[in-house]
């Protein structure tokens, strides 16, 4: 269970405070897929970043009780200057996973052959999800974030996500967080809409859907 | 520091500064010994010695130079084993700083058991200290004691064998450069003393004071004689061409034969025979005179550079001047209470920062 | 403050961040010291040939008769400009290059830091050790005095540079030209450091100055242990202590308050 108590987040900017949200509760049950709408820059990734544990809110808590992933997103989570083999073996050792198992794993699943061994900064950003995906999956999480990439590279590619993620671990949670509404509308139980700093929630995605073409 | 945990903040203010203030105020109000502290200051000073390595020269050039190492010497005698040692058999001080007057942490040996002289001394390094002022030479002597009487005496103590340790080091050098010069001016006193005697001796046994000038009378009086005979010679040849039978004819050729006789016997006085004359005599007593001349100089010399030594020895001394003597405080300074227990209890704030920033840190990390 | 907080056994946080340390400081020798550990070379050659430079300098000057030992003394000095000079600096620029691990929730800004001092800390004594060996295989260096003075100040250097690792690498995440105003201050540091003179040396009034400078007082006990009495030292270790206890403070509060306000990508 993953437990957002009160938590507002604010950055500093050059004039003054930004509140990106305040007072914001939410409860992520073992297995739930939740869904998460919002237009760019209403604080989606910030909210997610704060599910993961990489940003601290300002205010509040946030209480994880099950092994949750880094944002899956386009860019981020690996050194650029190494090699993708050596992003593995980094997030395995940070994450306290075995190497050993995971690489063939991840080896098998992203198809990245030979690029493996290429500095990360030569990908592109497809293959960098593919890769983040990898290792997600190796790893074995109880609950992905998943930022935007939902559908990435090309339709077997896609397929394979969808038996491994959706079919063979289907008892995992999972926060989707997208703008478009058919990413959410195919995988999640219900969503929430993220809007003018405060987070609503619905039942189901088909209203938080309406909800969201109406407001934002 | 939100996210931490009850307990550990508490317990880490309780650790980190509850108990330590808690324990400074206990000690520093109840327990800790009041401790006198008897200041006196002097100063050593020497004369300027001679840098003799050019680099030396560079450096004193460039304002670097070494500080004085002559008032080095008196501080590393003050806090040597011997002083400790001296101050030991004269006054008894490690009994005396292991009387309960003390308190259990501030009197020898302490928490410690060891009482050994060795231990002792590293406890007395701490409780006298002399510090340098290295340009200007004044040391600045600190005694702690538990009493303001023992505090002053150790430390007049202290400076008096210090005193007495620079004049054992000036009487050293002193005597080292003097001994040779006063040995040359007794040697030359011994020649000279030998040299008189020899001549006076002479004098006795010859009878003469000074033969040249003893000879001066006879040679007057022949220089006369001798004018005399030209005379009474020039006469008799007179008479001789213009009356040959003049009566008195006789007569002035006897007196020439006795001014000749004369003039002999008095010569052979001045020069003639071996023992007798005075020029005989006179080469002996050249010897002996310019001996004793000689030796008189030597002598002289001598002296002039036992003076020359005395006079170097003095400029070369070192100097321990009384600035201020040691003195009888009449209150205790130490320990300084208020202002510990403060420092503690700052410190343990800092520590308790530095310790609950690390917790914290470290409590990021998360499943 | 709710009752819901699950309690976290600090034993288990610091094996966590002890796996995220580790794997952060593989990182940084890949890049740090390339693949092939050629880089790792230069550890050793650039104080060796700077040694080795004024060595050939004092000779050529004539100088090498004065009363220290001049290899010891110059290795002793580069050595320990090399250990605060290149934690500090490595870590001005520790945030920017790792920014995109931070998407990882246990690879905190402190590790970031704290990785890279590990590394440049080991480093440089890695380096001081092996030259020293190498020198005095050669007998161009003597046997030191007293190992325990030469640790204890090595220590005391490497905490001093760890304070201001964080401060200066927290500020100058804060502001760039932190970063830059460093590297011009290290230079003008650089003379003051105490590497490269004795306190000894200076006039009285002068060495009341420098000696609140905590680099100095440390470098004095490095040389104070490696000559013995062959010099004078000049030190407080309380006042180092003292010095590093109080930089530690600000240090971490630093460090703490750029992790709560670094802005996300």
């Amino acid at each position: 269970m993953i437990e957002l108590i009160n938590v507002a987040k604010q950055y500093r900017i050059r004039h003054g405070i930004h509140t990106v949200f305040s007072d914001l509760n939410l409860k992520i049950a073992p297995g739930e897929k939740l869904g998460i709408l919002g237009r760019n820059g209403s604080g989606k990734s910030t909210l997610i970043r704060l599910l993961s544990g990489a940003e601290l809110p300002t205010r509040g808590h946030v209480v994880r009780r099950m092994s949750v992933s880094w944002p899956l997103a386009f860019g981020g989570a690996f050194q650029g200057s190494l090699t993708g083999l050596d992003n593995i073996r980094f997030i395995c050792r940070v994450y306290g996973a075995d190497i050993s198992s995971v690489v063939p794993a991840v080896e098998e699943f992203a198809e990245l052959g030979r690029y493996l061994r290429e500095p990360v900064k030569t990908y592109s950003s497809g293959m960098r999800a593919r890769l983040a995906f990898a290792i997600s999956l190796a790893i074995e999480f109880d609950c992905f974030l998943i930022d935007e990439v939902i559908s990435v590279g090309d339709a077997r590619f896609h397929a394979k996500c969808q038996t491994e993620l959706f079919e063979k671990r289907k008892e995992r949670a999972m926060v989707i967080v997208s703008h478009e509404a058919h990413n959410i509308r195919e995988h999640c139980d219900r969503a929430c809409v993220l809007h003018a700093g405060k987070l609503h929630p619905f039942p189901d995605v088909g209203t938080a859907y309406a909800f969201y073409n109406a407001n934002c | 520091m939100k996210t931490l945990p009850k307990w550990i903040r508490d317990r880490l203010f309780l650790f980190s500064v509850v108990i330590p203030t808690a324990l400074a105020f206990l000690y520093y109000g109840f327990i800790a010994a009041d401790v006198y502290i008897s200041e006196s200051r002097f100063v050593v000073r020497s004369p300027e010695r001679q840098t003799t390595s050019p680099l030396g020269l560079i450096l004193k050039g460039a304002g670097i130079s070494r500080a004085q190492d002559d008032a080095f010497v008196v501080q590393d005698y003050i806090l040597s084993r011997d002083a400790m040692l001296t101050l030991e058999k004269e006054l008894g001080i490690k009994s005396a700083y292991s009387r309960p007057n003390g308190d259990f942490l501030g009197r020898f040996p302490g928490l410690d058991w060891d009482d050994s002289l060795e231990n002792f001394y590293r406890y007395y390094q701490k409780v006298v200290a002399v510090q340098l002022d290295p340009s200007s030479s004044i040391a600045t002597l600190t005694v702690r004691a538990f009493t303001a009487e023992e505090a002053q005496k150790i430390n007049q103590r202290l400076l008096d064998h210090a005193e007495e340790l620079v004049n054992r080091l000036n009487k050293r050098a002193q005597e080292d450069m003097i001994r040779f010069a006063e040995n040359e001016v007794a040697k030359a006193e011994a020649k000279a003393r030998q040299a008189a005697l020899a001549l006076a001796d002479y004098r006795n046994r010859e009878n003469v004071i000074n033969p040249e000038q003893q000879a001066v009378i006879p040679l007057q009086q022949i220089a006369k004689l001798q004018e005399e005979l030209i005379n009474t010679q020039t006469q008799i040849a007179q008479l001789e061409q213009l009356a040959r039978n003049n009566p008195q004819l006789p007569v002035l050729r006897k007196q020439a034969e006795m001014l000749k006789a004369e003039i002999e016997r008095v010569s052979a006085n001045i020069a003639g025979a071996v023992d007798k004359s005075l020029a005989s005599k006179s080469a002996e007593f050249q010897r002996l005179a310019l001996e004793k001349e000689f030796a008189d100089k030597m002598l002289a010399s001598a002296m002039s550079s036992l003076e020359l030594a005395r006079n170097e020895a003095q400029r070369q001394q070192l100097y321990l001047e009384h600035i201020s003597a040691p003195s009888f405080p009449d209150a205790a300074m130490e320990p300084r209470r208020v202002r510990n227990i403060l420092a503690v209890f700052l410190m343990g704030l800092v520590m308790w920062g530095v310790l609950s920033l690390t917790v914290a840190a470290v409590k990021e990390h998360v499943d | 403050m709710s009752a819901v907080l699950p309690e976290q056994k600090l034993v288990r946080s610091l094996r966590i961040q002890a796996r995220v340390i580790g794997a952060l400081l593989m990182r940084e020798i890949i890049t740090r010291y390339g693949r092939h550990n050629i880089g790792f070379l230069w550890l050793f050659v650039e104080p060796m040939m700077f040694t080795l430079g004024v060595l050939a300098l004092w000779t050529a000057l004539g100088l090498h008769k004065v009363v220290l030992p001049i290899v010891a003394f110059t290795l002793s000095g580069y050595a320990s400009v090399l250990l605060w000079r290149n934690t500090i600096n490595r870590c001005g620029n520790a945030v920017e290059p790792n920014r995109a691990l931070m998407h990882h929730r246990n690879v905190r800004i402190i590790d970031l830091y704290v990785s890279r001092i590990i590394l440049e800390i080991s480093g440089a004594s890695i380096s001081f050790l092996i030259l020293s060996v190498v020198f005095m295989a050669t007998g161009l260096v003597g046997m030191p005095d007293d190992l325990l003075k030469i640790l204890i100040a090595w220590f005391l250097l490497a905490w001093f540079s760890l304070d201001m690792a964080l401060i200066i690498g927290s500020l100058s995440v804060l502001s760039e030209s932190v970063d830059r105003i460093w590297h011009v201050v290290s230079y003008l540091f650089l003379p003051l450091s105490g590497a490269f003179f004795m306190v000894d040396w200076l006039p009285t009034y002068a060495q009341e100055l420098v000696l609140w400078i905590p680099t100095v007082n440390c470098t004095e006990l490095l040389r104070e242990g490696l000559f013995g009495n062959l010099v004078r030292a000049h030190y407080s270790v309380g006042y180092v202590v003292l010095v590093n206890m109080l930089l530690l403070l600000p240090g971490l509060l630093l460090v703490r308050y750029v992790g709560l306000h670094l802005e996300g990508e």
